[in-house]
């Protein structure tokens, strides 16, 4: 099925130039100044840039799945499942017991990638299953209760510690940043993710290795998600089977509201720290304003849904009767409906 | 045989194949504890799970999925509860009622704005157990004085649970729906091709929208178990069961790609979930295992899948993806 471009589509690229969740961010900014007075706090701020750098890697890491048309739940459980690894091996030294939860995060996003990939297994089935059974196997390793960490410098080093003047989680998701743009600027596997994300038969067809690709994003994901677990490992200072379920909903929420599809064959930094900075200033919008846990899920799923509503404003006069399946390009239906 | 009988006929086997082979397996190593009446409470059990499983069919038919039921069902079991509290044994409308309007702002978004189902109901799942917690004030809402729904949660006609005899009802309905109804071929006719079916008269919005009502809907229907169980309505309800209901409409043999499914399979395979981690029960794992054994499940599931398709794509080289 082939795009025409008609009318509208010139205006449609131009609004999509600029995510609407650049508007809502900027809204944001305005509103949580003029009613939360500690707002612009500089301990407010340091604080909410801390708790963004690792929503900001797991985004980034999510951008990356995404970009080929795939989804990543199970992020919630590999964290939780690096956090208990990296506590029960301490006894090996602070960098042994990361390097072994880094690795074994790396290790469910190539289980991932390979079921996605090699089966072709719906994304959103496998990394469901992936989030469960992870969940059991990192509760059953420590009981199902969380394990402390014996007290140490270099363990908190990461989440606590700065560079100069700048907080760890901060540099590192800096760092994250920078190596997501180059990797889908400059890099050929980066530009291979983007032409699959628009159109895998097409990618296939120019000899684009589609399946290898596909399970390199996923892979490529883990390692982003790998720095985040490191950091909140470090930040809970202990293994929790229960570290942060939410993780992979905020970073796909994150994505969705930068103005990311979720069908693919779109994505970018900038798009990425747009959506994690609206989602970081939601959770603390209303921790500042004092609300309850509660308006912060409704606030999140609401702002995911009209954040992506809102990019398809435009676009709304097209017959748009269901959403491609997850996988595969949108399909547009415009070339086929019946001249009025 | 021809291919395509043939095919129908793998994807239907693997949810008995797997009910039957749990049957053997755990009355083999259980023994008398597994017996005609633990099967009989185990379908009693299984009602919710299998209401909200045949929602999901109805969905999964359409192409699309539905993520949010368990938050649902959370906050249609709170406001049941609430509602019972305040107006009396007609107060149990509010469950249905509530999972209807979730599933029809569902549809809405998806079928009208063309939202993808999963970042659609990624949000109402996020919505709904926000608000869940939000209008019970964070704990468990007791019904005062006696529970209007307690006989669906431990009733029983004979020896047979009345959770049983609604859901093997429900299942009936769904299927004549499904089978018989317009707007049921339509639900199939818009899985298969939403482009022809829409070149061919049918309302895909109107059709979506069905759809994702049905799934809310059962949700709603699923919470008035949930009341009857506990006594009253938790916001933390019903964690997970998305996944279980996906888990059981794979077993039952439906085509995640939309268009192949049938309510009578994804009842067994309702029965197969709720039988296995009732076997697992009785054999002392712990839950975090049996939350091992779901997810296995479901990829194992997804690979069968995929085997089967393999089998269908391999007469019809057009087929697939590369």
């Amino acid at each position: 099925m082939t795009a025409t471009a008609g009318p509208g589509h010139r205006l449609v690229d131009r609004l999509s130039g600029v995510p609407a969740g650049a508007y809502v961010l900027l809204a944001m900014v305005v509103g949580l100044s003029a009613f939360a007075p500690r707002f612009l706090d500089a301990t407010n701020l340091t604080n909410v840039s801390r708790v963004a750098a690792v929503l900001a890697l797991a985004a980034c890491g999510q951008a990356v799945v995404v970009l080929v048309g795939g989804i990543d739940l199970s992020v919630g459980s590999s964290v939780a499942l690096m956090s208990v690894v990296v506590v029960l091996n301490i006894d090996r030294g602070t960098v042994v017991a990361m390097t072994m939860g880094v690795a074994a995060t790396v290790t469910v996003g190539a289980v991932n990638g390979l079921l996605v990939s090699r089966f072709d297994l719906p994304p959103f089935l496998v990394t469901l299953g992936t989030l469960t059974g992870l969940h059991g196997l990192a509760s059953v390793l420590v009981g199902g209760i969380p394990v402390e960490a014996p007290p140490g410098g270099s363990f908190s080093w990461p989440s606590s510690g700065s560079i100069g003047p700048f907080p760890v989680p901060v540099v590192l998701a800096v760092a994250g940043f920078g190596v997501l743009a180059l990797l889908l600027r400059g890099t050929v596997l980066g530009r291979t993710w983007f032409l699959i994300g628009a159109n895998r038969r097409a990618a296939a067809a120019a000899g684009v290795h589609v399946r290898r690709s596909i399970f390199f994003a996923y892979v490529v994901g883990a390692l982003f998600v790998a720095v985040a677990g490191v950091l909140l490992t470090s930040r809970v200072h202990s293994g929790q089977p229960n570290l942060f379920p939410s993780l992979p909903f905020e970073a796909i929420a994150a994505c969705a509201i930068g103005g990311q599809p979720l069908t693919g064959g779109v994505a970018g930094a900038a798009r990425v720290l747009i959506g994690v900075l609206v989602v970081a200033l939601a959770d603390n919008g209303v921790q500042l304003l004092d609300l309850s846990s509660s308006v912060q899920l409704i606030t999140i799923g609401a702002l995911t849904v009209l954040a992506v509503l809102a990019q398809r404003m435009p676009v709304r006069r097209r017959p748009t009767g269901r959403a491609a399946p997850t996988g595969q390009p949108a399909t547009d239906g415009a070339t086929l409906e019946p001249a009025p | 045989m021809t291919p395509p009988s043939l095919r129908a006929l793998a994807r239907n086997a693997v949810a008995v194949i797997c009910l039957v082979g749990t049957f053997l397996y755990f009355s083999s190593t259980v023994g008398d504890a597994f017996d005609i009446d633990n099967l009989l409470n185990v379908g009693g059990q299984a009602a919710p799970l299998g209401l909200v499983a045949l929602g999901q069919l109805t969905v999964v038919l359409t192409g699309g999925f539905d993520i949010s039921v368990g938050s649902i069902a959370a906050l249609s079991a709170v406001t049941t509860a609430l509602s019972v509290g305040a107006v009396g044994p007609v107060g149990v409308l509010a469950g249905p009622l509530t999972g209807l309007a979730c599933g029809v702002v569902n549809g809405v978004v998806i079928g009208r704005f063309g939202i993808q189902p999963i970042v659609a109901t990624l949000g109402m799942l996020s919505v709904a157990r926000g608000l869940a917690t939000l209008i019970s004030g964070e704990r468990a809402v007791i019904i005062e004085g006696e529970n209007p729904l307690a006989d669906l949660g431990y009733g029983s006609v004979g020896a047979v649970p009345i959770g049983l005899l609604v859901l093997l009802a429900l299942t009936g309905v769904l299927a004549l729906v499904l089978r018989r109804l317009r707007i049921g071929r339509r639900v199939y006719m818009i899985g298969s091709n939403p482009d022809g079916a829409r070149l061919g008269g049918v309302s895909v919005i109107r059709t979506t929208v069905f759809a994702y009502a049905v799934s809310g809907l059962s949700a709603g229907m699923a919470a008035l178990f949930f009341v009857g169980r506990a006594g009253g309505g938790l916001p933390t309800e019903a964690n997970g069961l998305e996944l279980q209901a996906i888990a059981a409409v794979v077993v039952g043999g439906a085509a995640l790609t939309g268009a192949v499914g049938r309510p009578l399979f994804v009842l067994i395979g309702a029965l197969f979930i709720q039988l296995l981690s009732n076997g697992l029960n009785l054999t002392g794992t712990s839950p975090f295992e049996q939350e091992i054994a779901l997810g296995a499940v479901l990829v194992a599931a997804g690979l069968l899948d995929f085997a089967i398709r393999r089998v269908a794509t391999a007469n019809n080289p057009l087929r697939g993806t590369p």
